[in-house]
Order: structure tokens, then sequence, then C-alpha cells
């Protein structure tokens, strides 16, 4: 990425605020367990308790310091979420400039895979395949990477494509040089910047999906402190202590929304930047 | 998100900063609706009319109208309001006759004569008779049947052993001396049905309410019988049981008035309900029990030392407090406590960690293996006291996995009784009905499997013993050897606590089972 990409996304007070959010809630997932006053799991009190010096988010429904949960929560749906989309990539990604620059039976079989996977509804895909197989986050990872696949295939397959038909590319062919040098030196370069567009909405889409799933019990199961699970937990005392699910919740969308903002601008400053 | 799925082009699996918003937006007016109250209106006497519609939980797809086969909360209710007994248990526990006018027996205690109320009608006009008890106790019987009654009844007797000598008067054979026959009569799954009755797609009975229409799983209704016994009541038009199995959202619905009453509330509720002035709270301690079990035919807990420490690492006052918030008693690994023949001297198990340890070496306990802990919120405090027990146990080193699955499906689900441990709850039973169907040999709610000859030799002996305070005894002795060797974890019992609108009149509490034992006759809408 070079400077001026850097300087075009961060030209906009709201991508300024959205990074530093996004760094905020890294460091919280990242650093928070160090922090944190309690262990996620230790009984400290009554259940739901309000709000004191001790217990800045009270405790939940078993009696557990929530802030201390609060601070655990963050890693495990930043950690799901970030390897199921860089898994994601990683398969989608020679998929998509396979299939793009070679064509062929295997591209047909490609995109007829690629468009049942499309028409599936995620959540009821994820459920069934967690209900079949039990729920695990490897198994939860899988489900992901098997959602978002698709959909980066087909949008790295259509670039390469699209580079396919560039002079230079001819060029390399006439040349003889070996496809693997051809998808290295001329495709993938050309591919990674839109595909870094596209990262941080996959990103987004999977923290959505981990956090639903969490909250649905398919996560991490119970004493785990994961913010889906809080959430899903103490929804029974939402009307006593707010706070307790509303904590996680504006983390999950908090970071979602910041993620989001940050690769719009992103994606605008790479067309951007190209027009210069 | 689901308009989102539907525009084309759209990739479901993300979320626009529109929809973000508009989510945010709803669940803040829903927490504003939530704190909005229905003012209660003033009532002296009963009225009558009005549906009283009832939020319950524990239904799912094999939801069952036939009332021998209760799959949850939901069945039963239902069951309650369209069935009769011929015996049950009041408020307190206390047995009364309900269709039966009288019991006698011989000398020896093993005939039986029954005599039935005169003027029970059911609800398609055809008068109760003697007929009808002798074919539902043989219905029980037919273990084709799967009622759920059948391990109370089949050891007591054959099919050919019951008859009705005329309209009103039943005769009962045992196949030996038996003193409870009264007791067992009025247990929870012992409705009455009518004469030649093979399918229950439109249950008949001769309770307040009868049956109109239904959709399994998730609504219940229920209209007045005209040919109820109790003059004047109902008072109702009618009842609607609406599934709602997540305990929050039952909530929720009463709060915004969508329901009426709603039962098996979380403890931690209690005090929001208190208050505020639209909603009544009701509480009755009981016998009820969360209970976690121990799988005897899997390992670890084939060994009674291994179970024996499970029991011994468990902080009751601890569970009590956290998973209960303290609407309870604590539980000393026994059932029953309200029944007089609880063996209240038998010493409460305490904490003991340090003995659990020393039995778990004894018994040559790998601490790398994991044992599964199957739960759900299927009950007031169950997931809760699974979690606090899992992390209990890691205190001395145990490592418990919690598999959580949904409330609806939990007790039908394909793991049920699969995995090692397993949450359980029961509602107040009598020792008689509590053993014939939760420690009887095959029986399906013997969860654990759990048999012993020794408990057996002691409940055979009390069932024919007819002197009180020998029978005492004889009960006392099974459950010293259910205390030593049993594969329950019975560690509290929790008072039950469900909730209506202040404009829903006399549910009284009972200790039988929630909102008043589902028995609305006499309940009104003010």
């Amino acid at each position: 990425m070079s400077t001026s990409v850097l300087r075009l996304t961060l030209a906009k007070p709201a991508a300024r605020i959205a990074l530093v959010l996004v760094l905020i809630i890294v460091a919280l997932a990242t650093l928070g367990p160090y922090f944190s006053p309690y262990a996620f799991d230790e009984i400290v009190g009554a259940p739901f308790a309000p709000i004191t010096q001790e217990h800045w988010l009270g405790t939940d429904f078993l009696g557990r310091d929530t802030f201390s949960r609060f601070l655990y929560g963050g890693r495990t749906v930043l950690v799901v979420a970030l390897s199921a989309t860089v898994a994601a990539y990683i398969v989608a990604v020679p998929l998509g400039i396979y299939s793009g620059l070679r064509r062929g039976p295997l591209d047909v079989v490609l995109i007829a895979i690629s468009d049942v996977i499309y028409a599936l509804p995620p959540a009821i895909f994820l459920l069934v395949l967690l209900a079949s197989t039990g729920p695990s986050l490897p198994t939860v990872i899988v489900g992901i990477v098997i959602l978002h696949s698709p959909r980066i295939f087909r949008i790295v397959r259509l670039i390469t494509m699209d580079i396919s038909k560039n002079e230079y590319v001819e060029a390399a062919f006439a040349r003889g040089e070996s496809w693997t040098a051809i998808c290295f030196l001329d495709i993938l370069p050309n591919v990674l910047t839109p595909v870094t567009a596209d990262f941080g909405v996959r990103l987004c889409g999977s923290i959505i999906l981990y956090a639903s799933l969490s909250y649905l019990g398919l996560g991490l199961p119970p004493p785990a402190a994961d913010w889906g699970l809080m959430i899903s937990e103490n929804r029974i005392g939402i009307t006593i202590s707010p706070w307790i699910a509303i904590a996680p919740a504006l983390a999950i969308a908090v970071f979602s929304v910041a993620v989001n903002v940050l690769t719009d601008s992103f994606a605008r400053s790479v067309g951007r930047s190209k027009e210069i | 998100m689901n308009k989102d799925i539907n525009r084309p082009n759209a990739d479901p699996t993300l979320i626009g900063r529109r929809d973000l918003l508009k989510t945010g937006l709803m669940m803040g007016t829903g927490m504003v609706l939530a704190g909005v109250g229905l003012r209660p209106a003033l009532a002296d006497e009963p009225k009558r009319g009005g549906t009283l519609r009832v939020g319950l939980g524990a239904a799912g797809a094999k939801s069952s109208l036939n009332p021998f086969i209760s799959t949850g909360d939901m069945d039963f209710a239902v069951a309650q309001s369209i069935f009769d007994r011929l015996t049950d248990f009041d408020k307190d526990g206390n047995l009364y006759n309900k269709l039966a006018d009288d019991f006698t027996h011989n000398s020896e205690g093993n005939i039986w004569k029954i005599k039935l109320k005169k003027g029970v009608v059911w609800h398609d006009g055809a008068p109760f008779t003697a007929k009808d008890v002798a074919y539902t106790i043989q219905y029980i019987l037919n273990s084709d049947n799967k009622a759920d009654a059948y391990p109370n009844l089949a050891p007591l007797l054959e099919s050919k052993g019951v008859r009705a000598l005329d309209a009103s008067t039943v005769e009962i054979e045992l196949k030996q001396p038996y003193a409870l026959l009264p007791q067992v009569l009025g247990s929870k799954v012992m409705f009455l049905i009518k004469d030649g009755t093979t399918d229950f797609d439109k249950p008949i009975g001769t309770g307040p309410f009868k049956f109109v229409s239904w959709s399994r799983g998730q609504r219940v209704t229920l209209a007045r019988s005209d040919n109820y016994r109790t003059a004047g009541q109902p008072y109702l038009d009618g009842v609607e049981f609406i599934a709602i199995n997540d305990p929050t959202a039952r909530m929720n619905a009463l709060v915004a008035g969508q329901v009426d009453a709603v039962a098996q509330l979380d403890g931690s509720l209690a005090r929001l309900i208190e208050a505020n002035p639209a909603l009544v709270l009701l509480r009755s301690k009981s016998g009820a029990t969360t209970d976690q079990f121990m799988m005897t035919n899997l390992k670890p807990f084939t060994d009674v030392k291994v179970r024996q420490a499970f029991r011994l690492m468990i902080d009751r006052q601890q569970l009590l407090d956290n998973a209960l918030s303290g609407y309870g008693r604590i539980g000393n690994d026994l059932h029953c406590i309200t029944d007089p023949d609880y063996a209240s001297e038998i010493p409460q198990r305490t904490y003991d960690p340090d003995q659990a340890k020393s039995l778990l070496k004894q018994a040559g306990y790998d601490n790398s293996q994991s044992i599964t802990l199957y739960t759900s919120d299927a009950a007031p405090g169950m997931q809760a006291s699974a979690t606090l027990i899992a992390n209990q146990a890691k205190k001395i080193g145990v490592n418990i996995e919690l598999m959580v699955v949904p409330p609806d499906s939990y007790y039908s689900g394909p793991n049920f009784k699969k995995t090692q441990m397993g949450s359980s709850d029961w509602g107040q039973h009598t020792l008689e009905s509590q053993f014939g169907q939760g420690y009887a040999r095959g029986a399906y709610w013997n969860e654990p499997d759990w048999t012993s000859d020794a408990f057996d030799k002691w409940v055979s002996k009390a069932r024919t013993t007819f002197d009180a305070p020998k029978r005492r005894e004889y009960y006392v002795e099974a459950q010293k050897v259910l205390w030593n060797e049993g594969a329950y974890i019975i560690w509290g019992f929790r008072d039950l606590l469900d909730a209506s609108s202040a404009k829903v009149k006399n549910i009284v509490p009972s200790t039988q089972r929630n909102l008043g034992y589902y028995q609305f006759e006499g309940v009104y809408l003010a």
C-alpha cells in the first residue's frame, strides 16, 4: 500500500475515527485479559448485581464480573473472524485466478459450485452444518470459509479475466513464461488491491456471522467468555442490567461499522490514487 | 437483514449500516416498551368471561395431546386442564379424592374398591363411569401405549386385575398388598380417559376445559366445559396455551401484554416482577428440582466412588445463591423434600473438595479426561447450575465440558442420556411417584439408568406396609441407599416462580407445579 493511498484513506475524519475505534477494539480483545480484575469464570457476587467500584459493569447472570468477561470475550470473535476470512482468501484467490486465466471445464464446475453456495442462506447453512457435525470452532471456521469463498472467487475471477486481456499478459504468454510466473508476477499484484478493499467487508461479515452463532449457543460453550455468548447468556437480565448485553453488542457493532467505514474509505482512495 | 437477502445481488453475509441503525432503534424501542406495564383493574368477585393466555416453555415438535406422553410443561398444562385424576394433591401437597369418592381395601391390602363420585360428565356429555377407570388403567398397563405411568402401575397389577363392579365402583386386585394405591392414582401422569379412547387428536376429558384446536408445539386453544362438575366454574371462556420456550421471551411477552401469565421464571427476574405493580409474582416452595445426573452405564460413573466424589465437589450454597438467585432450598441428593417420608434425618452432604479428591484418587480417576455434561435452558437454573458445577469441578482438577442444546429439543434430542452427565428437572412428586417413574428399573425417566437391589428391596417392603411409621422406616432405608450410591446430584429445591398480569385473579400457587398446578377453573380476569 503506497503512502498516498494511506493518506487518502485517512483523509476524511470518519475514516480516522474508524481506525482509532478498530485499534481500540483490537487492543481490547488482545490485551484485555491481561488487565482483567478477575478471572473470567470467577464467581464474585450475586447475579445481576449493579455497577459498583469493584465491578464496573456489574455482575452477570451467574455472579461473575461482567467487565472481566468483557475484556476476555473479544478474543474469540476476532480470532475466528480473522482466521475464517484469511482462510477464505487462501482458498478462493488461487481458484479465482486459475479459473479466470485458464477457463475451461474446471471454470464451469467452479462457477456451478459457487452458484449453489451463493444460493444458500448463510445463517441456515451454518445452522444445518453445526447441527449435523456438532458445534465446534473449527466447524464454524470451515462454514464461514465455505460461505465467503464463492464470493471472493467470483471477484478474483472477474478481475483476472479483465487483467488477462491486457497486452503485457499476452506478451508474457508470447514470451513463453510459465503459468505460475504469470499468476504471481502479472495477475496477483493487480488482484491484491481490490482484494484488500474487499477484505474488510468480508471480515465484517465473519464477525457478524460468528457473533450470531455464538449468540445462538453454537460458538464456544459456557463458561467461556465470548461477546456473542455474553449477550445470549445475559439476555434474561437485559431489563435489570442492560449494560451486560449492551457492552459486548456495542463492541461487536462498533468494530463491524468501523471496519466497514475504513475499508470503504480504502476502496475509494485506491480509485483516486490511480486517477492521480 | 431479510430485506437484504431478497434484494438482487445483495450479499447476505454482510450487514449494512442502515440495518444496524434500524436494529438498534428496534432494540431501543423494545426496551422502552418492556418497561411499560398495564395498570391493574379493580375486581372484587369472580367475573365470567375472557380468555386466559398462558405462555409456557418446553414445547417442541414432539409435543403431544396424549396425556400419558408428556414432553414438557405445555403438554402437562393442557392435560391438566382437559383431564382429571381419581385423587390429587392440594396446594400444600395433601392427598384428596378428586373423581374417587372413597377407597376401601381387604384385610390383606391386595384388593381395593374405589367408589366414584356421581354426576361427573365427559366433555361429550357421556357420564363418567367405572368402565372408564378400568379402561384407563388397562390402557396404561399396555406397554405398547408407552404411558409415562406404566412404570408406576405395572409392578402393582395386571390388566385383568381391574374391573368395573357397577357404574360407580371399581375393583382392583393387586399382585401383592400395597398401601399407597390412592397416592399412586394421584400421580401427575395418572389422568383418566374415556372408555375406548385410542387416539388423542381431539381429546375428551372431564376437566374444566375442553379441547378446541392446536398447532403442535406452538399453541393449544381450550374452551370452557359446560359439563364441568363445579357449578359456575370455570369462570373463563377459555384458555390459550402459547409456546414460548425462551424464558426471556416469555417474560417480555407478559410485560408487553401478549400473554396474561407465564410459568417457570428465572429467579433473577423475580425482583423485576415485584417492582412492577402491573405484574404479580407467584411463588411457591416446592419439591421441584433442577438437578444433574451421572450415567451409571458410562465410565467413569460406573464407579460409585466417582459418583460420591462428584456430589462432594459441589458447593450447594453457591448453586442456590447464583443459579437460583436464592429462590429455593439446599438439597441433599434426595428427591421429594415435601413428602412426609422424606429422610430428613440423613445428614446434609456438604462441600468437601478434599474428600472428593481423595475418592477420585481411590477410584483411579484420570484427571486428563473430559466429562461431557448435556444441558440446556429448559428449566430455571438448569444451564446456570451446569455452568457453575463445571466451574466448581475445575477447582479439584476435574474437567467438565458443557454440551448446550436449545430448550425445545433438550429432552427429545438424540444426546439426552447419551453423555456422561446430563441436566434434568423434576416437578414435585411423592416418593412413591418419584420412585415409580424416576428410579424404577428400565423406566424411561430413570435418567441415570441407576439400579440397586438394596433400594428395590426397601421400596418393595415400604409399599406393602400399611403401618405408616414402619413404612417410613423402610423408605428412609431406601433413601439411605440413594444418598450413598445414587446417581443424581440434587443440589437444591427450587421455588416455583411464575408471574401473571395483575388482572388475572385467583391463581393459587401450589407446591405441586407451576401456575397453581395449572388448575384454572377458579381463575378469572378482573
